[in-house]
């Protein structure tokens, strides 16, 4: 800073005041000017509200058996039978183990105000999350609303494919729509009772939480037990197993001391389905416990969030230790979920950093992004179109509810769904420095991996999945294997080997219940200039 | 041949998954296992160690009764799960089992040593082919022809011929999984005459027994129309007439996608019900793009309905989609005695409606 001192008249010297002035501010500002936009972003006070709702299905043949587990009333919301999703079809429940949960936390700060809600669900359509952000509250003031599921299989058919058979839906409409009032007063009620908040990130990983004694276990507490083609060259010391292992932690706590927290999100990719198809009492399976043991450890509430579990990152197949045994804790059991949720949680504990969240901050949004993705499955057609899958596609990026009969006789009373596209939508936002990629599909690792790169400048990386949309699978291109397409007729013909494929023909589930091979390159082709966008390298906060 | 390819890749039944669109049939069973066994289970939780004591696995050790499909293999077998749902069985259990060699599985080919196990269940997500009463003889015959219409030497009409018995005898099992494994079949294989007019006093018998799931009966006359055995509507209108009132709101779910005019008509009834659930199911079936005629009746089923009716028509409005349904959500949203019914009427215009209004636009 310069000072113009007075002279008592006007000189030369003191008419190169002035410039030298000038000079010297500009020297000040030359690093600014050289490095660009390396100046300090706008940040406020951040402020934050939690809530959770109950959302667990209860029927009337049911409605005895919820109270007499959870000591409470319950309020029918869903008809008689549950259709456990999940697994197989016609899998009743029978009662209750532990409640499922809508939980959110809405935080605002410097140039936005983001609502994130985890649901107990197996999934939930976009068209679902889109009534709900009509229903909330314009003076919620949300500017990015996020509804994903745990993707957990012990919980009611909200997308329709486990209904009593393969061709009628298990879905219980009302039960929606009790589910989507809940979660917009959820939301409603967060951004309501927001606080002076502060808030910090942290990221540990789950290794050495399984004991690495099954083949497909190397130790990380998920196990890969979907090997894709070329994988074993990816990763060689894991024979071609891929895991995301990471557990991304975002806290906040009450803006002063002692600093309560207010919320402890956790973000981890695994699928909730430790119990396995054999189970019919409702529960959340292993988050539940996690959640519970972060709520002991920390306080407040514990949100859990599923991220990049796609292709097929799950607990079936590694074995924990029960603590209270010494022993292998028995698959498939509630004892199993509890231990394997306990260690989780107790990690993320023992890793979050203690140091005092950050009292100001900032919400990027990058503008969600609708996304069509070309249905290439053609059996999905036939279930849209008979309508156990809900329509919803698109042409040129139109509604198209169209169903016709396309195939020559003597086929043509088959029905299919005609439009081209399935429409979803992607997401990614950034809270100080973290960053969170929202993707509708059960994402890969390998592309999960991808995305996080990108995220350039942020310290800690979230990827939620199942994010507003669920739509299966993402697996890299490179993967896809159309040898099942290929070979359905020798298949149904009951000769597969008279195929060329064979004995290469590879009709697991990933790719014979996948949208099909533009789902990888329609979602990142929206995704990743957005997260580009999102991240400047030269943000400083 | 194209329309054949696409007629097949668009019926491909499936493995069921994270997300299921359906079981696989006992004939794709059959078709993509290399090796199929009767065997009866001598240890179900069975643990494989490896030489070193490092790797540990469970298994399932069965005793070998009679190979169905390819090489005989040793007794006992170890037999390796994998996937989602892990198939449970009591020891005695006398099963089919549908194997690949453990070598073809890229997740545990690695095991090996004494003990180690030779195959690998291809039963991916908990499906027990246990033989037992009533239906379990009536399974094996289906799939000893389901193997042996793989025998080039045969000739078409004796190939036929088993899978129709198959087909037939699937269908008028008690069992709900092997008569949708049959169905699926039928759906997979329009070409072949699997089902002739001659069936159809046995195959009526099942439309109308009021025992058997809805989705399957609803499957079969969809079926049945498909080959051209039957035409009409009446045979739907008989099928939901014929529905015990407890199974009603099931029924209507599997039929009402399939409805005509004369259906709508019933279900138009039946939005009447004095049953809210049966009257809710048939405004979800009324919910169709362009179903005009629903349209007053919906709004006054909102009108006068309990909170699920409430719902079901609102959806059912969306659905429709037409000028004539906003305008009726429009009323509800603006004049309904009850707020949550309004907030999820303007929840529909504000969304669904939006966008269709854009795609007008264009």
């Amino acid at each position: 800073m310069t000072t113009h001192r007075r002279s008592p008249a006007p000189t030369r010297r003191a008419a190169r005041r002035p410039l030298r002035t000038l000079g010297l501010i500009a020297l000040a500002l030359l690093p600014v000017l050289l490095l660009g936009t390396r100046c300090p972003v706008p940040v406020a006070p951040i402020s934050a509200g939690a809530c959770q709702v109950d959302i667990t299905p209860i029927s009337p043949s049911l409605q005895s058996a919820y109270e007499a587990t959870f000591g409470a009333p319950g309020v029918v919301n869903h008809s008689d039978p549950i259709y456990l999703a999940g697994f197989g079809n016609d899998r009743q429940a029978t009662g209750y183990n532990d409640r499922l949960w809508a939980r959110g936390v809405v935080v605002d700060a410097a140039e936005g105000r983001v609502a994130i809600v985890s649901l107990d669900l197996v999934g939930y359509f976009n068209a679902e999350i889109e009534t709900i952000r009509s229903m909330i509250d314009p003076d919620a003031g949300i500017d990015y609303l996020v509804v994903s599921s745990t993707h957990q299989h012990e919980g009611p058919d909200t997308l329709g494919i486990w209904g009593p058979d393969a061709t009628t839906s298990g879905t219980d409409f009302a039960y929606l729509d009790f589910v989507n009032q809940a979660v917009a007063d959820c939301v409603n009620d967060a951004a309501a009772t927001r606080v002076p908040a502060r808030i910090k990130f942290d990221t540990v990983d789950s290794a050495g939480l399984s004991l690495a004694i099954d083949p497909e276990d190397d130790g990380f507490g998920v196990a890969d037990s979907r090997v894709l083609v070329d994988d074993e060259l990816l990763a060689p010391a894991t024979d071609g197993r891929i895991v995301d292992p990471r557990l991304s932690i975002m806290q906040v706590t009450q803006a002063r001391h002692p600093f309560a927290p207010i919320v402890t999100m956790v973000n981890f990719a695994s699928h909730p389905e430790s119990l396995g198809s054999n189970n019919t009492l409702v529960t959340s399976d292993f988050p539940h416990y996690a959640r519970e043991r972060i709520e002991a450890n920390e306080g407040g509430m514990a949100i859990w969030v599923s991220g990049d579990l796609g292709v097929l990152q799950g607990p079936l197949d590694i074995d924990v230790e029960d603590p209270a045994t010494g022993a292998r804790a028995p698959r498939r059991t509630f004892r199993w979920a509890q231990v394997h949720g306990e260690q989780l949680a107790d990690r993320v504990s023992d890793g979050l950093t203690r140091a005092r969240g950050k009292l100001l901050g900032r919400v990027e949004i990058a503008e969600p992004e609708r996304v069509f993705v070309p249905l290439a499955n053609p059996y999905f057609r036939f279930f849209i179109a008979i309508g156990v899958l809900p329509s919803g596609l698109y042409t040129a990026g139109a509604p198209d509810p169209a169903v016709g009969f396309p195939y020559p006789a003597p086929f043509d009373v088959i029905p299919q769904a005609l439009g081209e596209d399935l429409g979803t939508e992607v997401g990614a936002f950034r809270i100080n420095e973290a960053s969170f990629a929202v993707v509708p599909s059960e994402l890969d690792p390998q592309i999960g991996e991808r995305y996080r790169a990108r995220m350039a400048g942020a310290q800690h990386t979230f990827i939620i999945g199942l994010g507003n949309d669920e739509i299966g699978y993402q697996l890299p291109t490179e993967k896809w294997n159309d040898s099942c397409h290929a070979c359905a007729p020798f298949v149904l013909g009951g000769v597969p080997e008279l195929c060329p494929l064979f004995p290469d023909i590879d009709c697991n589930t990933v790719f014979q219940n996948n949208v099909g091979p533009g789902v990888d390159p329609a979602i990142s082709a929206a995704l990743e200039p957005a997260l580009d966008a999102l991240h400047d390298p030269h943000r400083a906060l | 041949m194209g329309a054949w390819l696409v007629l097949l890749l668009a019926l491909v039944g499936s493995a069921r998954a994270h997300i299921v669109v359906g079981e696989k049939s006992l004939q794709q069973h059959v078709a993509e296992s290399r090796t199929v066994i009767i065997a009866r289970v001598l240890d179900p939780a069975a643990r494989y160690r490896s030489a070193e004591g490092r790797i540990e696995r469970p298994v399932l050790e069965v005793e070998v009764e009679e190979t169905l499909k390819g090489l005989a293999t040793q007794s006992p077998l170890r037999i390796a799960q994998h996937g989602h749902g892990v198939a449970t069985y009591r020891p005695g259990d006398r099963a089919i089992f549908f194997l690949d060699p453990i070598e073809a599985h890229r997740e545990l080919r690695a095991l090996e040593g004494p003990g180690a196990p030779t195959h690998v269940s291809t039963q991916e997500h908990d499906e027990a082919f246990v033989l037992g009463p009533p239906d379990g003889e009536r399974m094996l015959g289906a799939v000893r022809a389901y193997v042996k219409v793989a025998d080039a030497t045969l000739d078409a009409a004796t190939r036929t011929g088993l899978l129709r018995k198959a087909t037939l005898d699937l269908l008028e099992s008690r069992s709900g999984p092997l008569g949708a494994s049959a169905l699926s079949s039928l759906v997979a294989s329009p070409s072949i005459e699997l089902l002739r007019r001659e069936d159809l006093p046995r195959l009526d018998a099942l439309l109308v027994d009021a025992e058997r799931p809805p989705g399957f009966r609803a499957g079969l006359l969809a079926e049945l129309e498909r080959r051209r055995l039957v035409e009409g509507e009446a045979r739907w209108t008989r099928l939901l007439a014929s529905s015990p009132r407890e199974d009603l709101p099931a029924t209507i779910r599997a039929v009402g996608p399939r409805a005509g005019d004369a259906l709508e008509s019933h279900l138009l009834r039946l939005l009447k019900d004095s049953d809210e659930r049966i009257a809710a199911e048939a405004a979800l079936a009324l919910g169709r793009p362009g179903r005009v005629r629903a349209v007053p009746e919906l709004a006054k089923a909102i009108g006068t309905g309990g909170p699920r009716l409430r719902g079901a028509s609102i959806r059912a409005l969306e659905a429709i989609g037409t000028t004539e349904a906003r305008q009726a959500l429009e009323r509800i949203a603006a004049e309904h005695p009850d707020a949550t019914t309004r907030r999820r009427a303007a929840a529909a215009l504000g969304t669904h409606f939006r966008e269709a209004k854009a795609s007008s636009a264009r």
